[in-house]
């Protein structure tokens, strides 16, 4: 494993060995009456925000805790996360009606936008045609805010999220119609993050002022062709642009200070065929260690993994050997199939022990006066609600961590088809982070923070 | 809309209507798509129907393009084009996020979307481009890379081709700026390859700008020869423009419909347009989904991991051979009484099979299996992994062949398909489908002409019985110009095989793929103009796509104010 003290990182961004306590190196702005600034929890540790995404609905009866608000008593799906218990908040009933496209497309569109789907070609179950959401998703929100001073201002990781871009396998969006493709191979994550983990200071320093040089260029290049065009193309242009421009800005931005735990991962064979059904879990290890490393190297501070994408057909036999069908073609069926009830459980229940993986991983890593866990908000979510009926009433959430925000150890049931909107539950997670925003996604779907989270 | 009547251009491409007894609505006339159009500007919806005849009489004689939006280069067209561009035939685009796939097809510019994830892969992809082309860099710049003619040379010559025209002065400046930098700041060589990396990243280079030359009639503009010789290229060969294109845009020749035609009709017989029909059909038919499938061996005797490599080697070995060397009729597509296989497919079929591992076309037993659609790919691939499924098999008729869409199940409706039952055939189990009034409102659509396929099982093979009961392939196509009832997929394909409605989805969807859009109701003319060619010419698929090079969409663009 190539781990890389504090004290050489430092060296390696600035070119100075620094002593700075903690808190300085973790870069926390001051403020006057020592106030918590956005983006950063009281004891001054950077807070983060973990989309965590498994598709197809769940199978609710095995699913909702039993019991109270703090005397609830874990469900079969969920009984892997008992460790945890003071560091979750179970939110049961939060409805995500939404507008627009199939009950795919729309869940998958609106779970982190809280938005309506834009017109567009791709296909639904439906035969009817969808585009993108109309809006910036919930973690790119937060990214703009906390993903400033990072290599990279967020992480999309997928697993097996399928061959082609459509409204079925993204959920991230930069803004209307912008959707962000999550990584499919831990390979080339892992050479995003950490290729130039070790560059020496002089060499580092010549690569920025030559990458700048070619960027320049190139952007002066968008620009002279963009005077020339129409306004529809010049707009098509325009979001070129502006990636352009986000590499630019982060050249700069390497590594300057990471916890102890901090370490480049050790990916073992890259020969491993990242799409292969058998390699689903391999792969989905991976990207976890990965986006742990990532944030303990503070290369990002917002982060997603989608596990396969909406409608997607993973055989998941790891969870049950007998079990031959794809995921969604199973999702479908009735609730009387005693078999596929089961199978549906085990998957589920085989998630709950990928989540437990991260949480435990990232509940390893010591941070201020608690771990990275605490300091951090996970959210597990799921397009729909059931998958038989593409129910999106009374979604089936899982948060964790807590970012020192929510009043964690419980678990929230609102009532059946009460309209607690999901929008709510998105401005919330805003809100976590520090971040004074008032309403989130479309305002007309949002009320103000939901409800007993904090 | 326009009021549409029996046997219109796309008349049933929305097939709304089906949703029967579970709206309440009955069947009948298409209510409009509920979720608009393809995006950007063309308001249409993207398979709404509309009288391509009656809308062209009424747009009337004069020049009617339609959009043409900026088009960036698909991951196949980057591959090819640096492959030509840089000797690199490293497809560095394999390393590039997945593209969006809208209307079926990776290359509609409205779905071509940037983000950093794709920018970064193109600095990375433009960053190797360069090392491995300065790694011989006399045979890339023919003199020294720290002269500076030379230089300026290498970046005209380069630089030209990248953008597929002549560069101008200050464009040449900036690039020249480049390598002065690193000639200080570096080496010399490194500059070169800052230069390459700047062009490359450009979007001259990643995207296909068209900006127009003079006017061919009042707000519509000839092409420039050079981006007419881009359009062509991409078209035909998938790549950047070959030398014979490029000489005759320096001459400015190629501006009329006859000079066009001239350069399609050679670029058609280039074995490379074979790959853009390759590429066109995996996508029209989804082949590519065929080397997911999972088989368990224990059920489907003498399946492999190898069979769904063969299966799509088969059904584009014999796209290919119909297309180039069988007249490359539609109607031949449909029912040709042969297919491609080698010795493992042919065993694997029971059919007689050629020696080797190499393809070979083999006649089959025409009463059974006949063209595309009783090849082992389609079948299998709207099967599932225990069953056939005569509902997916329908579907795919009715979307990929008629052009039209269905509209989903009701949003709550618990479905549950029928259990698997060792003493029924599927057709059998279907049977609540056509029963029970909630499903059968759509379920008419797709049953009926799927189970048609009973023949064939989840992998693609023939079979007489299921269960040990006789299998009944009878079926009934209603909802299109060629209704009525059949028996089994060989009578399905020859009526589909003369159906105006088939032919006429072919020509959709090859505009599309042509165009890299949505049709418009100002496409209205050179739909119709292409339909009738298409219809003149037997249904021939080349002459399809070389008609679709004499259209307005395809030799004009409107002026668009900067």
């Amino acid at each position: 494993m190539k781990r890389l003290s504090r004290r050489t990182m430092l060296r390696g961004a600035g070119g100075v060995a620094l002593g700075l306590p903690f808190l300085e190196i973790m870069g926390r702005p001051k403020t006057a009456l020592g106030q918590a600034m956005p983006g950063y929890t009281a004891s001054g540790a950077p807070k983060r925000f973990i989309v965590w995404f498994t598709p197809n609905g769940t199978i609710p009866s095995a699913w909702t805790p039993t019991g109270g608000e703090s005397d609830f008593e874990f469900s079969r799906i969920l009984k892997p996360l008992e460790p945890y218990r003071k560091k979750l908040l179970i939110i049961d009933g939060v409805d995500q009606t939404g507008e627009g496209g199939d009950g795919h497309q729309n869940g998958m569109q609106g779970m982190l936008t809280g938005q309506t789907l834009n017109p567009g070609a791709f296909k639904g179950g439906d035969g009817g045609t969808a585009g993108w959401a109309n809006g910036i998703s919930v973690d790119q929100r937060i990214a703009q805010v906390i993903g400033t001073q990072t290599k990279l201002k967020s992480l999309e990781l997928g697993v097996q999220t399928g061959g082609n871009e459509d409204n079925w396998n993204r959920m991230s969006l930069l803004g209307p119609d912008q959707p962000l493709p999550p990584e499919n191979s831990p390979f080339k994550a892992y050479e995003r993050l950490f290729k130039d983990f070790a560059a020496t200071p002089d060499a580092a320093a010549k690569a920025i002022e030559r990458d700048k040089t070619v960027l320049n260029a190139v952007s002066d290049n968008f620009r002279a062709l963009q005077a020339k065009l129409g306004a529809e193309d010049k707009a098509r242009l325009d979001k070129h642009l502006q990636a352009i421009t986000e590499i630019e800005g982060r050249l700069g931005l390497k590594p300057k200070a990471a916890l102890d735990s901090c370490a480049a991962p050790v990916l073992g064979s890259s020969t491993l065929a990242v799409t292969k059904n058998e390699n689903f879990p391999a792969v989905g290890k991976l990207h976890m260690d990965l986006l742990v490393m990532a944030l303990a190297c503070d290369l990002t501070r917002v982060g997603s993994i989608m596990w396969n994408r909406s409608v997607g057909g993973a055989t998941h036999t790891w969870a049950d050997p007998t079990i031959v069908r794809g995921h969604h073609d199973m999702s479908h069926d009735g609730d009387t199939l005693p078999d596929t009830v089961e199978w549906l459980t085990k998957i589920n229940l085989w998630y709950t022990e990928q989540f437990a993986y991260l949480l435990k991983s990232l509940d390893s890593i010591p941070e201020g006066d608690g771990t990275m866990l605490d300091n951090t908000v996970i959210w597990w979510c799921n397009e729909l609600a059931k998958g038989n009926s593409h129910s999106r009433n009374d979604s089936h959430y899982v948060v964790a961590g807590g970012a020192g925000h929510f009043r964690m150890g419980r678990c929230l049931k609102f009532p059946y088809k009460d309209t607690v909107r999901h929008n709510n539950l998105l401005l919330s997670f805003v809100q976590a982070m520090g971040i004074e925003d008032t309403t989130f996604g479309k305002p007309e779907w949002c009320t103000g923070p939901l409800s007993g989270m904090v | 809309m326009p009021a549409r009547s029996l046997g219109s251009w796309l008349l049933l491409a929305t097939l709304a209507g089906c949703q029967g007894n579970i709206t309440g609505t009955a069947g009948g006339d298409a209510p409009p798509l509920s979720n608009g159009a393809a995006g950007g500007s063309s308001g249409m919806p993207p398979g709404s129907g509309f009288d391509t005849k009656s809308e062209c009489e009424r747009l009337g004689t004069g020049l009617n393009p339609g959009p043409s939006p900026l088009r960036r280069l698909t991951r196949e067209e980057y591959d090819n084009t640096v492959a030509e561009l840089a000797s690199d035939a490293s497809k560095p685009g394999k390393d590039f996020p997945p593209e969006a796939r809208a209307l079926g097809f990776n290359n509609i510019a409205d779905a071509q979307t940037v983000t950093t994830l794709l920018a970064e892969a193109y600095q990375t992809a433009a960053e190797g481009i360069a090392e491995r082309a300065t790694k011989n860099a006399s045979t890339l710049l023919g003199c020294s890379e720290s002269d500076s003619a030379c230089i300026d040379g290498f970046i005209q010559r380069f630089g030209a081709r990248a953008y597929r025209r002549p560069l101008a002065a200050d464009e040449a400046q900036r690039l020249r700026t480049v390598y002065d930098w690193g000639k200080t700041n570096t080496t010399a060589l490194d500059g070169v390859r800052m230069v390459m990396e700047v062009l490359l990243q450009s979007p001259d280079f990643l995207y296909r700008p068209e900006l127009g030359a003079d006017e061919a009639a009042p707000g519509v503009l000839h092409l420039s020869s050079y981006e007419m010789a881009t359009r062509l290229s991409y078209l035909f060969r998938g790549s950047m423009p070959d030398q014979i294109l490029l000489d005759e845009a320096a001459a400015d020749r190629l501006k009329t419909a006859d000079q066009v035609r001239n350069q399609a009709e050679r670029l058609l017989a280039d074995p490379r347009a074979r790959d853009t029909f390759k590429s066109f059909h995996r996508q029209w038919l989804d082949l590519e989904q065929v080397a997911n499938l999972d088989r368990d061996p224990a059920l489907y005797e003498g399946y492999t991991d190898a069979i769904p490599g063969l299966l799509q080697q088969e059904t584009e070995a014999f796209i290919d051979h119909v297309v180039f060397e069988d007249g490359g009729k539609l109607k031949t597509l449909l029912t040709a009484p042969y297919t491609f296989a080698n010795d493992a497919l042919a065993t694997f079929y029971g059919l007689a099979a050629p020696a080797g591992d190499a393809f070979a076309r083999v006649m089959t037993d025409a009463t059974q299996r006949k063209g595309l659609l009783t090849q082992g790919s389609l079948l299998a691939l709207q099967s599932k992994p225990q069953q056939t499924s005569p509902v997916h098999r329908g579907k795919f008729v009715r979307e990929s062949l008629l052009c039209q869409f269905l509209p989903p199940p009701p949003a709550n409706l618990v479905i549950t398909p029928p259990e698997l039952n060792a003493s029924l055939t599927t057709r059998q189990r279907f049977g609540q489908h056509s029963a029970d009034p909630t499903c059968s409102g759509c379920h008419e659509q797709m049953d009926p002409l799927g189970l048609g396929f009973e023949h064939f099982d989840a992998v693609g093979r023939w079979r007489a019985t299921e269960n040990d009961l006789p299998i009944d392939a009878t079926g009934k196509l209603v909802r299109s110009d060629v209704d009525g009832d059949f028996d089994g997929a060989a009578a399905l394909a020859d009526k589909l095989a003369g159906s105006e409605q088939v032919a006429d989805c072919m020509m959709k969807e090859w505009a599309r793929f042509s165009f890299g859009r949505s049709e418009t109701v100002d496409d209205a003319c050179t739909l119709e103009h292409t339909k009738e060619k298409f219809a003149a010419a037997d249904h021939d698929i080349k002459q399809l796509v070389l008609a679709l090079t004499q259209t307005d969409a395809f030799l004009y663009r409107k002026a668009v104010a900067p």
